[in-house]
């Protein structure tokens, strides 16, 4: 048996087992990881140095304590912010009007290099009638196929444009 | 015990931010790229909800939505949206491959390339025309395309036929369309130069040091290539602005122990800077591994040395490196560089298309790098049977794009570089056998995590910021700019 096998006792009310998988999977480099189950709510972690690890052996468990203790940080700052990743993404991404897009685009830009001060909600942006045309001409109103392809990025430039 | 950090996280206030330890202090990113450095109190503090809101980093921290009590999500969105708007777009980069003919044997050759007299390897007039109309049935309003082989000059009529082709189909689509060439220069002319420049075509070389580095690495049995490369740059020079070479170095073992001479080479030539990029094992680099290559900590050693020189140099005039450059357009702003490998999803097929010689359609060119290994798993279609919408919706094409989203990659969905960075899943299926890679021991994430940290803790230095500030600026107001083929 390898005398730099280390083997730790983990409390799963305190890191919980996704938090030692994380901390596992990014030790892969460095040693090989088991995970045992002890009891009800108890783990043990068993690891066993590579020979090409660049930490000395004698680090390994604190560092695989940090790296644990990183990953359960990792899932509260996550499970807490959820929702409000997800509406975002959702809003972003599922924009009905590429010309929205842009002007948001154009919005963000001009906003980012001024402080913050109020919130501001997208439907109350206007469009230019300029930035309006020349979506027009980009072709890229279309809503044809909105729910699959709204951006049209899949439509051949001659199915867009054959009749104009 | 539940360490404190865990027992009082402020969920009311803690925003959603990546982290991880640089040097002595804590890195913390959001997923608009914005980053501060805070020592290990006040992140602490910071995450238990300590934090003053008279303290200036209070206010910062809440500015850029660390801090989420008032969040601005009308603004995120509209961030978030500009960083990825390449979600909206369609393949806007194009290589065509007239030739895979070449008259070097460069020794990290990754296209296979032929014998110069056999021209069964060229793409026929035919073929180009119909690429050309593959091309144009990209609903993308901004076409690039990239010459590439080979050596695209060898079969320059089919090079000419692509540029009047295409320039007569941008005008009937109102598209605009630009050009690059990479080429060695060995087989370029006056008159070659001539067309080339006057149809506003840019030319990319390799250049990859001084005499011996070069020529060890780009072998030309007929002659000097690094004589070669010298005299058509300031050739070049001649026809004025824009239509100026750029450089790339491809860094092999032979390199690594001359990284300001690599610079100076460039200073000296007057170029505005240099692209260091590490070798790949990919081609014939793959068989010659042992002699070429060498771990990822050895080009990031080199790499620091090389960048800590450039810096030097900027204290007077400007020079730039690209691969920082690349990087820092996300990390300084929000702009999009097009860089294929470092977006989420890549740019397999969605990006970039690569139109083989013989009419293959592949994702890209690493993929038509690949089918020259004898692998043809990344072929497309073909420009003769099958139209742009088959590319696209090909199961290949989806399978890329899946593999190279980060916010599905073990490692990389919590990595604090996430905002900056990319996966090549073709690199990952070549080295690993896996399309996903298993990043802890994935090369080209050292490689990648490794100059992040390096440029990271330039940040921290304000002379070094200014610095990397000023080549944003310059990208900002137009008064620099790459053109597409250096940076693919």
């Amino acid at each position: 048996m390898n005398k730099n096998v280390l083997k730790l006792l983990i409390d799963c009310k305190i890191y919980p087992l996704e938090a030692v998988k994380g901390a596992c999977y990014t030790f892969t480099d460095t040693a090989f990881a088991e995970i045992e189950q002890i009891s009800k709510g108890k783990l043990q972690v068993i690891l066993t140095p590579k020979k090409e690890s660049k930490i000395p052996a004698q680090n390994i468990r604190g560092e695989f304590l940090n790296e644990l203790l990183h990953h359960a940080l990792r899932l509260k700052i996550a499970k807490n912010n959820n929702s409000i990743r997800e509406y975002i993404v959702t809003r972003a991404l599922a924009a009905a009007n590429p010309a929205e897009c842009g002007e948001l685009m154009q919005h963000a830009y001009n906003k980012k290099n001024v402080v913050l001060k109020k919130k501001s909600k997208i439907s109350k942006v206007k469009l230019s009638k300029n930035f309006k045309n020349k979506i027009e001409k980009a072709g890229l109103s279309s809503r044809k196929g909105y729910k699959k392809d709204f951006a049209g990025i899949t439509q051949n430039w001659e199915d867009k444009h054959s009749k104009k | 015990m539940q360490p404190a950090i865990l027992k009082n996280f402020d969920k009311k206030k803690v925003g959603f931010f990546r982290f991880a330890k640089l040097g002595g202090s804590y890195l913390i990113t959001n997923e608009l790229g914005d980053f501060h450095f805070l020592n290990a109190d006040d992140f602490k503090k910071f995450v238990t909800g300590k934090l003053s809101s008279k303290n200036p980093l209070y206010k910062k921290l809440r500015e850029t939505n660390f801090i989420k009590d008032k969040l601005d999500t009308g603004y995120v969105i509209s961030r978030w949206r500009r960083r990825n708007q390449f979600l909206w777009g369609s393949p806007g980069l194009h290589i065509i491959v007239t030739t895979l003919r070449c008259d070097h044997k460069c020794v990290y050759c990754q296209a296979n390339s032929k014998d110069p007299n056999n021209k069964k390897y060229d793409m026929t007039l035919k073929t180009a025309q119909k690429t050309v109309e593959r091309i144009f049935e990209c609903p993308n309003p901004n076409v690039t395309i990239e010459f590439q082989g080979g050596e695209p000059l060898l079969n320059f009529p089919v090079v000419k036929e692509v540029v009047k082709n295409a320039q007569k189909l941008a005008k009937k689509t109102l598209k605009n369309v630009t050009f690059t060439l990479v080429t060695n220069l060995t087989p370029m002319t006056k008159e070659k130069l001539k067309f080339l420049t006057d149809n506003k075509v840019n030319i990319c070389t390799s250049l990859d040091g001084p005499r011996n580095i070069h020529n060890l690495n780009r072998v030309y049995t007929k002659g000097d290539s690094y004589a070669n490369v010298l005299k058509w740059c300031k050739n070049a020079k001649k026809f004025g602005k824009p239509h100026h070479i750029d450089g790339l170095v491809t860094v092999t073992k032979a390199a690594l122990d001359f990284p300001k001479k690599i610079v100076d080479e460039y200073f000296n030539m007057g170029m505005q800077g240099l692209f260091l990029r590490p070798v790949t094992p990919l081609g014939m680099a793959k068989g010659v591994w042992g002699k070429i290559g060498y771990a990822p900590e050895k080009f990031l050693k080199f790499y620091e040395i090389a960048l800590d020189y450039i810096l030097e140099i900027n204290k007077k005039s400007h020079f730039t490196e690209m691969t920082a450059v690349v990087f820092l357009t996300k990390i300084l702003d929000d702009i999009d560089f097009n860089f294929m490998d470092l977006r989420s999803p890549c740019g397999a097929g969605i990006g970039q298309i690569a139109y083989h010689y013989d009419g293959d359609v592949y994702t890209c060119d690493e993929a038509r790098m690949v089918s020259e290994m004898g692998d043809m798993s990344f072929c497309i279609g073909n420009v003769h049977k099958d139209k742009y919408g088959d590319f696209i919706n090909h199961s290949v094409t989806k399978c890329l794009v899946t593999s190279s989203c980060t916010d599905v990659q073990t490692t990389c969905s919590w990595c604090v570089y996430k905002p900056y960075c990319g996966v090549c899943p073709i690199c990952n299926y070549m080295s690993e056998n896996d399309l996903y890679g298993h990043m802890p021991e994935n090369s080209w994430c050292k490689l990648h995590k490794g100059i992040l940290d390096i440029i990271f803790t330039k940040l921290s230095d304000p002379m070094c910021y200014d610095i990397f500030r000023r080549w944003i600026d310059k990208i900002n107001a137009g008064k620099m700019n790459y053109h597409q083929s250096c940076f693919k």
